[in-house]
């Protein structure tokens, strides 16, 4: 039993030494600001900025949340109803112009499955809003 | 044929692990989305976890094949384990659509049952292992 919690101690000090190495030398480090913003992630602020670019809003949320209330003029394209949405979303998308896409809040992950979708669909450029739904709402109360 | 049958299932739960912290460390801000999803953590514990699980993974799955290390790593497994099946039943039960980060997969759609039954199988394997330890310890002292 003492010779496993030795065991076990060593391995998990085995296991800092690479992470401590990865928090300072990764490509892909991550930060330690939970608002700062990961590669192709946008601020409701520097939306705002593009305001002579002609932004298409997706809402990746529920259909019923969208029904609810959304970003005015945001197209619905969640997962749930993709091959049913995805076609009316892109209609009136020019190739080029920057999509958007949102989902409730900033843990969520649909905004991010969407935006990979899309990309993988040949749709560029698409960057996901952060904080999604719940910093539009905060910023236009 | 018992410490042939054991052998293999060391060897299988070892390459698991080992591809699966593989896959983590490789892009740690993906695996740091998918520990976010969970809303279990506070987002620098979030962090915390997606720089050292990996590397907690490799260290363990690749000590599963050494003798003097192997009860160690099998106990921090399988406590990892019970945590990954604890964390996703409670994801299931909050109806969070969720990627797993169980192999840093991305944008596929949760399928709970499936991950629940895959998680339980590996747990599994890992009590089988942890209840047949001794016999174990044999088979890797003849093959040594």
């Amino acid at each position: 039993m003492h010779r496993t919690l030795n065991q076990i101690l060593f391995l998990c000090l085995a296991a800092l030494l690479p992470a401590i190495g990865s928090t300072f030398l990764h490509p892909k480090r991550l930060s330690w600001d939970p608002d700062a913003l990961q590669k192709d992630e946008l601020s409701l602020l520097m939306v705002e900025e593009w305001k002579e670019k002609k932004i298409l809003w997706v809402d990746a949320r529920s259909q019923e949340e969208y029904d609810r209330e959304h970003i005015p003029g945001a197209v619905l394209l969640n997962e749930d109803a993709w091959d049913e949405l995805v076609e009316g979303a892109l209609r009136d998308w020019i190739p080029g112009q920057p999509i958007v896409v949102y989902c409730s809040k900033r843990d969520c992950q649909q905004s991010q499955k969407v935006a990979a979708r899309l990309r993988e669909v040949g749709v560029s450029p698409v960057y996901v809003l952060k904080g999604g739904w719940e910093s539009w709402l905060t910023r236009n109360k | 044929m018992k410490c042939v049958i054991l052998y293999c299932l060391r060897l299988l739960v070892s390459g698991v692990f080992v591809y699966a912290g593989i896959v983590k460390a490789l892009n740690p801000s993906q695996f740091l989305r998918d520990i976010q999803s969970y809303q279990l953590l506070p987002y620098v514990m979030a962090v915390i976890t997606a720089l050292y699980l990996p590397w907690l993974e490799i260290v363990c799955g690749t000590s599963l094949m050494i003798r003097k290390l192997y009860p160690g790593a099998l106990s921090i497994l399988s406590i990892c384990m019970i945590v990954f099946l604890f964390a996703l039943v409670s994801a299931w039960v909050r109806g969070l659509d969720i990627s797993c980060g169980c192999f840093g997969s991305r944008g596929v759609q949760t399928n709970y049952p499936w991950l629940v039954l895959r998680d339980f199988l590996l747990l599994t394997v890992l009590g089988v292992l942890v209840t047949n330890q001794w016999s174990i310890g044999k088979m890797i002292r003849f093959k040594n």
